[in-house]
């Protein structure tokens, strides 16, 4: 007997009856993955049983799923997505360690703890670390809105987010630094402002690529889905 | 089905076992060959499945190749370096887990 492939007509019947159980189903990549093994379950099924309907096939082979229905495979696929940027972000981390932009960030830390002893020297700072209040608020404006910009780019972008959640950290990180250098001499105060200097800008880079890969990752589906749906 | 929870406890050593032999394959086609190559005394839900595979793709040790298949797209799982590695690895420890396990269920107590 032929295997009983599903029509173009069939397989946009059962997207629909996957993604109108929840939103969270109709995330393309997951969807995509749904689709697959549910068509396949579906069409077994018909291929036993001739007689069945496909709405038959659907609600039989969505029972087989168990009482949670799709939650689980939407719970771990979260869940991996979530995980695969952590992961990449932390090799990430690492590999700026060994990249050229690690003494550019040393050498920047430098730049900014020497401009501050110039400023202070000549009385250009009253306000203790204005020099680093700068570097925060800027640091703080360029995160929001790069999170802003980024937040309806869907799964892919939102799980980046959430596994580059230390970005935030050192915004927190400088505020404290900044409250406490009040009562810290003048070379601490520079020492302080160089490395947080360093260490916000290696982080807004980092943060940057993340986003970058993101956003590839979710224009790459996107391509596929339209090449194949279209 | 007590079965079912013995595997399901192995499952990660039991997919990349399943990937090793056959090269490259995707969710359904895994379900099935558990299914299989039991003869239909084992079977693995998706809700253990699913999990097992993204959390091995997350760990870096599975790659995937998405491409058209019976007009839709399919995503297919695969080893690479390091997956195959640990795939030696859990086989290895599985076969030594099964074996302790023969000896226990086979001990008797010398004055017993």
């Amino acid at each position: 007997m032929d295997k009983k492939i599903l029509t173009a007509a069939e397989l946009a019947r059962l997207r629909q009856f996957i993604s109108t159980r929840s939103s969270r189903f109709a995330e393309p990549a997951l969807l995509m993955e749904l689709t697959d093994h549910f068509a396949c379950k579906v069409e077994e099924l018909l291929q036993h049983d001739s007689r069945l309907s496909l709405d038959e096939a659907m609600a039989q082979a969505h029972r087989s799923f168990g009482v949670k229905g799709f939650a689980p495979l939407a719970e771990a696929f979260e869940k991996g997505v979530y995980q695969r940027y952590k992961t990449w972000y932390r090799r990430e981390q690492k590999q700026f360690l060994l990249s050229l932009h690690f003494p550019g960030m040393i050498l920047l830390g430098l730049l900014a703890g020497k401009l501050f002893l110039a400023l202070s020297q000549r009385h250009l700072l009253q306000e203790g670390l204005g020099l680093l209040l700068g570097a925060e608020l800027l640091y703080g404006s360029l995160i929001f809105i790069l999170r802003q910009r980024t937040k309806a780019g869907g799964l892919f972008m939102e799980k980046a987010h959430e596994a580059s959640i230390d970005t935030l950290f050192w915004l927190w990180a400088g505020l404290g630094v900044l409250l406490v250098s009040e009562f810290a001499g003048t070379w601490l105060q520079a020492c302080l402002t160089g490395i947080m200097v360093a260490l916000l800008s290696a982080n807004l880079i980092l943060f940057a690529r993340l986003m970058r890969k993101a956003a590839a990752d979710t224009r790459e589906l996107q391509e596929q889905m339209g090449t194949t749906y279209a | 089905m007590e079965t079912d929870r013995i595997i399901k406890g192995s499952l990660s050593a039991v997919v990349l076992q399943l990937l090793q032999l056959n090269g490259r394959m995707y969710g359904y086609e895994i379900t099935k060959a558990v299914q299989d190559g039991s003869r239909g005394k084992t079977r693995i839900t998706e809700a253990a499945l699913y999990p097992a595979l993204h959390k091995l793709e997350a760990a870096g040790l599975l790659d995937t190749e998405t491409e058209m298949a019976d007009g839709r797209l399919r995503k297919y799982y695969k080893l690479n370096r390091k997956g195959k590695k640990e795939s030696v690895q859990q086989l290895e420890a599985l076969q030594e887990a099964i074996s302790s396990l023969q000896k226990i269920l086979k001990y008797r107590l010398k004055n017993g």
